[in-house]
């Protein structure tokens, strides 16, 4: 059942070359054991980033620096020592899992930008080419016999394809005559 | 050593020369926004073209317009970059009501065009001191959203027209490889006049459609450029510590703001103070920058890839057709204008030929000049400067009857065969210059007759004199001028100027332009019997 749907998704990830896809691939010619030992074994436990018990290289928080923090994000001091002790805790989880995150080495690896297909066929399929363009060359013109200059026509109107089709100023709380009116002291 | 304006250091003359870089940002000429299908506009009533994206509605998307791509590829053509096929879009955040997503996007990391360079030369503008040319290197071009139109009414209330908002920008981005203040202005200057010419640029400085930013930092005596020493900035080293001055809107706010900010920090290290990086301002008319925010005050930008924009590929085809059909740059019409035959203009000449009009002017004048090189013979055409002739006319004799009459340029208002026509009466002295120069007015001012006609009706055509006449003419002038002629007759060699002499006075005497002076001194010559 798993093996099935690893070749579903090996049919769309191996021909691409995400260099994700090559690392694994060095160490083994068979994909699937590879794919199945990369996801078999899990290396960490969403447990770890909120365990209290385990050990953090995050420093320790001291009551000062807490009020400290408290002051500068324009909220309350803790009423009594409870509270001060309950609100050291969370901070102390937050920066548990704050340096849980920073602690992955993500030395040489590309950022995630977005999910999208990044194969050589959607490359080829989002290029911009001439032929896409052709109408925008088509409604320019070429003047002058000896010294060709480019002009944009200029009577050209876009096609706005409805995108101009509403009022902007209906949901201006402020206007004056056809602006936006915002305050802005300097 | 700072053209006069700066006491260099006494004793040790430790401060050396600035470093310039400047970061161009120009509208792109395109028919609608970089991300939404609603319309770029100039004057239009406020806020009627702007789409949802544009205003950041929640739930819309950005959907690049490939067609913004076509003047950007031009001007990255034209300044020698390298265009990447793949290129991706950021967000630049700051929080301000000109730009409602709080964020620009932008190319940070990956931007479309790299690795380019403009070459600066003296009729450019550069600064004496930089020689016969200067290469500026650019980093990259890099593609990006306008802001909104935001105009202060009273001291806290700010009225926003959307219709600006992200009209398509390019960002272009020099090396700091320029050393002087007059240097910059003319890079910048340059710059507009590149964009203009491939049609690229949707408004010049002076109308707003381009902006610059000079980041401005003085280099120590004794520490080279690139000696891996001192601030590094785009990979060149051994600069100092630099302050950017942002938002200039002319070409002499460029001169002299960067000319302020180089004194100003020359004064502090001088003193033994420290340059801080900062940025800062510059009000035009003013004398000095002023600082706007200071090291702490820097805004983080927060740059992020733009998740909702797909990278940008673009295709081989697309850049070899655009290359293919490019105009011609600047510098090779002035190339082709002072270096070909049969043009052969000054530099002056060829940049204001090319300058007016839009092109109209340089069009024209290169019709009348294939005109006049299809009606002239070969040998004629081989002895006569006319691409040169026919640039006085056009410039000097047209161009002063449209100055005077302060009308504007009009190519119909006298063809170019037409003036071709009067130029050619002139190159073969069929007419003199200043009837030439009467005929043309009379043309200007509406005389529907062709030159041709005109000369035949009006009897203008100068009337050649002959030998008879030449010979009465020389006998009379050698008659009044005797003691001349006893000098001559003495010493024929040294006498030859008093030859010239006894010419001048008969081409004073007779009609204008009828007196050929090589054969009145070959008659001369021949009556006193001198070799």
């Amino acid at each position: 059942m798993r093996h099935q749907a690893f070749r579903s998704i090996r049919a769309r990830i191996v021909p691409r070359s995400s260099y994700s896809v090559l690392h694994l691939r060095e160490y083994s010619g068979n994909e699937y054991d590879v794919i199945d030992k990369a996801l078999g074994e899990p290396s960490w436990s969403a447990q770890d980033l909120l365990s209290s018990g385990v050990s953090t290289t995050a420093d320790e928080i001291t009551p000062t620096q807490l009020r400290k923090l408290l002051r500068l994000s324009a909220l309350p001091p803790p009423k009594d020592q409870d509270e001060e002790s309950r609100l050291l805790g969370t901070l102390a989880s937050q920066l548990h899992f704050v340096q849980a995150i920073r602690n992955v080495d993500t030395i040489g690896v590309r950022p995630l930008r977005s999910l999208r297909d990044e194969s050589d066929e959607a490359g080829a399929a989002a290029e911009i080419t001439k032929d896409s363009l052709q109408e925008n060359f088509d409604s320019e013109e070429r003047i002058g016999k000896h010294y060709v200059r480019i002009r944009r026509r200029p009577s050209t109107l876009a096609e706005t394809k409805e995108a101009e089709d509403w009022d902007p100023l209906q949901c201006a709380t402020r206007k004056s005559n056809r602006f936006f009116v915002v305050n802005g002291a300097k | 050593m700072f053209g006069g304006l700066i006491t260099p250091h006494a004793q040790s003359g430790k401060l050396s020369t600035s470093a310039t870089e400047v970061e161009v940002h120009a509208e792109l000429n395109t028919a609608k926004k970089l991300f939404s299908e609603a319309a770029t506009s100039v004057n239009e009533p406020p806020n009627s073209h702007v789409a949802l994206f544009d205003l950041a509605f929640p739930g819309t998307q950005p959907h690049f317009q490939g067609a913004t791509l076509i003047p950007a590829i031009r001007a990255a053509i034209a300044f020698n970059c390298q265009i990447q096929r793949s290129s991706t879009f950021d967000r630049k955040h700051y929080f301000y009501q000109d730009q409602p997503a709080g964020y620009q996007i932008t190319q940070y990391y990956e931007p479309f065009a790299k690795d380019g360079h403009i070459v600066l030369y003296p009729h450019d503008g550069i600064a004496p001191e930089d020689g016969n040319s200067v290469t500026v290197g650019i980093k990259q071009i890099q593609m990006e959203q306008d802001t909104a139109k935001t105009i202060l009414q009273g001291n806290d209330t700010y009225l926003l027209d959307f219709n600006r908002v992200s009209h398509p920008l390019i960002e272009i981005i020099t090396l700091p490889q320029i050393h002087s203040p007059a240097t910059a202005a003319a890079c910048v200057r340059k710059i507009q006049s590149i964009l203009e010419s491939i049609n690229a640029l949707n408004a010049g400085m002076e109308l707003g459609g381009m902006r610059a930013d000079v980041n401005v930092s003085i280099r120590k005596r004794g520490t080279e450029v690139d000696s891996g020493t001192g601030h590094q900035y785009h990979g060149v080293s051994g600069l100092g510590q630099r302050t950017e001055i942002k938002n200039l809107s002319s070409f002499k706010a460029v001169e002299d703001s960067i000319i302020a900010e180089r004194n100003r920090q020359i004064q502090i290290l001088e003193s033994g103070g420290v340059i801080e990086g900062e940025t800062r301002g510059w009000t035009i008319g003013g004398t000095e920058t002023r600082s706007l925010r200071g090291k702490e005050g820097e805004i983080d930008y927060r740059y992020m890839p733009d998740p909702d924009i797909a990278p940008v590929i673009i295709g081989e085809d697309l850049v070899e057709h655009i290359h293919a059909t490019m105009p011609l740059l600047p510098d090779d019409a002035f190339s082709l204008l002072t270096l070909k035959t049969p043009y052969g203009l000054s530099i002056k000449d060829a940049k204001t030929v090319h300058n007016l009009d839009e092109g109209e002017r340089l069009d024209y004048y290169m019709e009348v000049v294939q005109t006049l090189e299809s009606e002239l013979s070969d040998s004629e055409r081989a002895s006569m400067p006319y691409g040169r002739t026919a640039g006085n006319w056009l410039l000097h004799e047209l161009g002063g009857l449209f100055s005077q009459s302060e009308e504007p340029w009009d190519a119909s208002r006298v063809r170019p065969d037409t003036l071709a026509s009067v130029i050619l009466n002139v190159l073969r002295k069929r007419v003199t210059g200043k009837t030439a120069k009467q005929l043309l007015a009379n043309l200007f001012h509406g005389d529907s007759r062709t030159a041709e006609e005109i000369i035949e009706q009006d009897n203008l055509a100068v009337k050649p004199m002959s030998d008879e006449e030449y010979h009465a003419m020389v006998k009379t002038v050698l008659d009044n001028n005797q003691d001349t002629v006893r000098v001559i007759l003495r010493d024929p060699q040294a006498g030859k100027s008093k030859v010239m002499w006894l010419v001048g006075q008969m081409i004073r005497g007779a009609e204008e332009g009828r007196v050929d002076a090589q054969k009145a001194a070959g008659i001369v010559r021949e009556q006193l019997n001198i070799p």
